[in-house]
């Protein structure tokens, strides 16, 4: 066997400071590694519980109220109460624990362009011991605007130049000799264009180098509204044929086209009546695939408000549904469903976000300025909090609807939260 | 073995194969039904460590009977460094080679021992080799990724801890005397001095692997499977969440649930959310070198004064690496 050497007869006594210090090795060792557990669990006990990592979504904090910041701790936390919570500048919020996660929702939509640090002191685990302090700071996006500089003069250009909110110089991203309206996504515009013999034409133009796609109208005619839905890749246009001597067609046809699909068709509109929709007015529903229209030739009071979603309609798997009557649409209450719409002088808010709609009595006044429509000039942001006022001539403000400051101004028209469903 | 009883030896075996499918033919679906819920979660606690564990016994002492007969002798030995720690660091990194949970280790490093590696050196194979193995490092990576170091933390610490018990017990002036005196007589049989064919000789090491290795496997899952119907799992987990409890109740949890190394990543998994980085690691570590069916499989090979000493320190190093990264991460 080949341990022999390593295995001594038992019976046999090795020699005793071998044996001794070996045993002072072992167990100085033992002792030792136990002298560091036993520091090792004194620094632990003496730290509280630490931030690993937070998570917040930068994009959607700045359009929807509700939005959250979850801090995750290395330890299971005990309950937070209010007054531990502080939010620099200022923002509502409410926090909530699960396991090892702080959970700060805002109540209110952040501001564009700011930087928010949130402090969390007296954390501790719900092992008690020593508390600490979390803190996290983070800077809301600066958005992108877009806005139409019409040409200064014979020879030139009509340009849809973008700026940051916040200010800077203007970049044209795209130029043609007549721009009659455009709506912006992230990544596209959709432009609607005059040729030379007066006919429209609409082209989605990519923002990152792709190839620009032409849209297939339903042929000569005029683009009469164009607005767009960012949030869900739609854009929606009424259309309005050139004038045939042979026979009439309506005027201001709806048709809505779904960016995610590439090069498409327009998907046709139809209204309650299963006839293509001739819409006098309409608009996205934020944040939704669906639109709400009314019909042309429909003024007088009592005509149908027809919701209609466009993916359904392209599948047709779901039609046009009337849920109310009104004689125009305002717009909706910033960052919700609710649309305000004034019927005989009397405004009601309907909100499309309950089955079915509920509509209540809604004061319209100069001083609750509505999105998806300009009002006197003013269109609002996204979140409500921020507006774009557009003067004579040409000059647009944008303004910080919480203290009226002006962020920043351009010479344009056409900013692009006017066309934002 | 006479020539008899080899002639006897596969009527024997298909006999009680045999016996044994007659048994399970003629027996109910369920033999636990009568029992009270505590003596049911026994059987089914004790009889999963024994499913979970026997395919590696059984491929331990399989490559203790190659490393014991089918190689040359001493040519492991003879491929070994010389200096003594970059020897036992080799030794240490064999498990890549020889992918065997914790349990098949046992009978695996017994058969190192007789092929004349020295005790300190298998004992450092022993302990590193459950850790440093593709199938435990492929498992510990899907549960965790890179997520708090837990993976590098494992290897790392399983190495050094392997490495650190060897070199000590490489000072032992008698290395002979840290072995059972019934696997010191085992060692004592030289496996190629034996009489027969390599394959008679290879049935005899599985047999006599065999005899040793399964009743403590058997007495091993028994007390797994008692300690974990007494001890309450919800008292381990709610001593999760604290920095230096979390450490120690899966230091605890490893000891009794008893679980192999190939898959007790995924098992901690399920705690992960509970329990703190420096627990899991500390879980991960201790478990695969010290549990109660490990130290049941460990006593036929080494003495119990020698088990205590190695399971405090083992102890002492796993908990110290788990509160330093609560400390850390």
């Amino acid at each position: 066997m080949s341990t022999e050497q390593n295995m001594p007869a038992r019976g046999r006594h090795p020699d005793a400071a071998p044996a001794r210090r070996f045993r002072r090795l072992l167990y100085g060792s033992t002792a030792v590694i136990a002298l560091l557990m036993v520091t090792l669990i004194g620094a632990n006990l003496a730290q509280g519980p630490h931030l690993t990592s937070a998570q917040i979504n930068l994009g959607t904090s700045v359009e929807r109220a509700g939005q959250r910041l979850l801090l995750q701790s290395n330890e299971p936390l005990a309950a937070v109460a209010a007054d531990q919570v502080s939010i620099t500048p200022a923002a509502n919020a409410t926090t909530t624990v699960t396991a090892n996660s702080l959970d700060v929702q805002f109540t209110d939509v952040l501001r564009y362009n700011t930087s928010y640090t949130v402090n969390v002191r007296d954390v501790k685990s719900i092992s008690a011991g020593a508390s600490s302090t979390f803190s996290y700071s983070f800077t809301t996006p600066d958005p992108v605007m877009y806005f139409l500089a019409t040409s200064a003069g014979e020879g030139t250009n009509d340009a849809i130049k973008s700026v940051p909110l916040s200010g800077g110089d203007a970049i044209t991203v795209f130029s043609a000799p007549h721009i009659r309206q455009f709506v912006a996504f992230a990544n596209s515009l959709v432009v609607n264009t005059i040729n030379d013999d007066d006919t429209d034409a609409l082209t989605i133009v990519s923002l990152t180098g792709g190839t620009a796609i032409p849209v297939q109208l339903a042929g000569a005619g005029t683009v009469t509204s164009l607005q767009a839905s960012p949030g869900s890749n739609l854009f929606g246009y009424t259309f309005s044929p050139a004038p045939s001597p042979q026979y009439q067609t309506p005027p201001d046809q709806l048709f809505a086209y779904d960016l995610t699909r590439g090069q498409d068709y327009a998907i046709p509109i139809t209204g309650a009546d299963h006839e293509q929709l001739s819409a006098r007015d309409w608009m996205f529903v934020p944040g939704t695939t669906s639109l709400v229209a009314l019909a042309a030739g429909s003024a007088q009071p009592g005509s149908a408000l027809q919701l209609i979603d466009t993916l359904g309609e392209r599948e047709g798997t779901s039609g046009a549904v009337v849920v109310g009557a009104a004689q125009t649409l305002n717009g909706f209450v910033p960052g919700t469903k609710r649309l305000v719409t004034t019927q005989a002088g009397v405004s009601t808010a309907t909100d499309l976000g309950t089955t079915p709609p509920a509509s209540t009595p809604f004061a319209l006044s100069s001083s609750s300025p509505l999105a998806g429509h300009p009002l006197g000039g003013m269109c609002l942001a996204p979140n409500g909090r921020y507006a774009a006022v557009t003067s004579a001539p040409s000059h647009i403000s944008f303004v910080d609807l919480a203290d009226g400051t002006t962020v920043s101004t351009v010479n344009g028209s056409q900013p692009n939260w006017c066309s934002n469903g | 073995m006479t020539r008899s009883e080899w002639r006897w030896a596969p009527t024997v075996g298909i006999v009680c194969v045999l016996a044994l499918l007659g048994i399970r033919l003629f027996t109910p679906a369920s033999v636990t039904a009568w029992m009270t819920d505590p003596a049911r979660d026994f059987v089914t606690l004790s009889t999963s460590v024994i499913i979970e564990s026997l395919p590696f016994v059984i491929l331990g002492i399989l490559l203790s009977a190659v490393v014991q007969i089918w190689l040359p002798e001493g040519f492991l030995l003879r491929r070994m460094p010389k200096n003594a720690g970059l020897r036992r660091l080799t030794v240490s990194l064999l498990g890549v080679l020889l992918p065997v949970c914790e349990c098949g280790n046992v009978p695996l490093t017994r058969g190192l021992i007789v092929s004349g590696l020295t005790v300190a050196d298998s004992m450092t194979f022993l302990f590193a080799a459950p850790i440093i193995n593709p199938i435990t490092i492929i498992t510990t990576y899907q549960a965790f990724g890179w997520s708090d170091g837990i993976l590098i933390t494992r290897i790392i610490g399983g190495l050094v801890i392997a490495n650190l018990v060897g070199w000590i017990y490489s000072k032992h002036p008698s290395p002979g005397n840290l072995l059972t005196p019934t696997f010191q007589a085992a060692c004592a049989v030289d496996a190629h001095a034996e009489n027969g064919s390599k394959l008679q000789r290879t049935f005899l090491s599985f047999a006599r692997e065999s005899s040793a290795m399964m009743p403590a496997l058997f007495v091993g899952a028994g007390i797994a499977g008692l300690i974990q119907v007494a001890v309450s799992r919800n008292l381990l987990v709610t001593l999760g969440s604290n920095p230096l409890w979390s450490v120690l109740a899966l230091m605890a949890l490893a000891f009794v649930v008893a679980i192999c190394s190939n898959v007790d990543a995924f098992f901690i998994l399920s705690f992960g959310s509970t329990f703190l980085p420096g627990g899991i690691v500390a879980f991960l570590i201790f478990g695969p070198m010290i549990d109660v069916k490990m130290l049941a499989l460990m006593r036929t090979t080494f003495t119990s004064k020698t088990l205590v000493q190695v399971s405090v320190l083992i102890a002492v190093c796993a908990a110290s690496i788990g509160l330093a990264v609560n400390l850390v991460v």
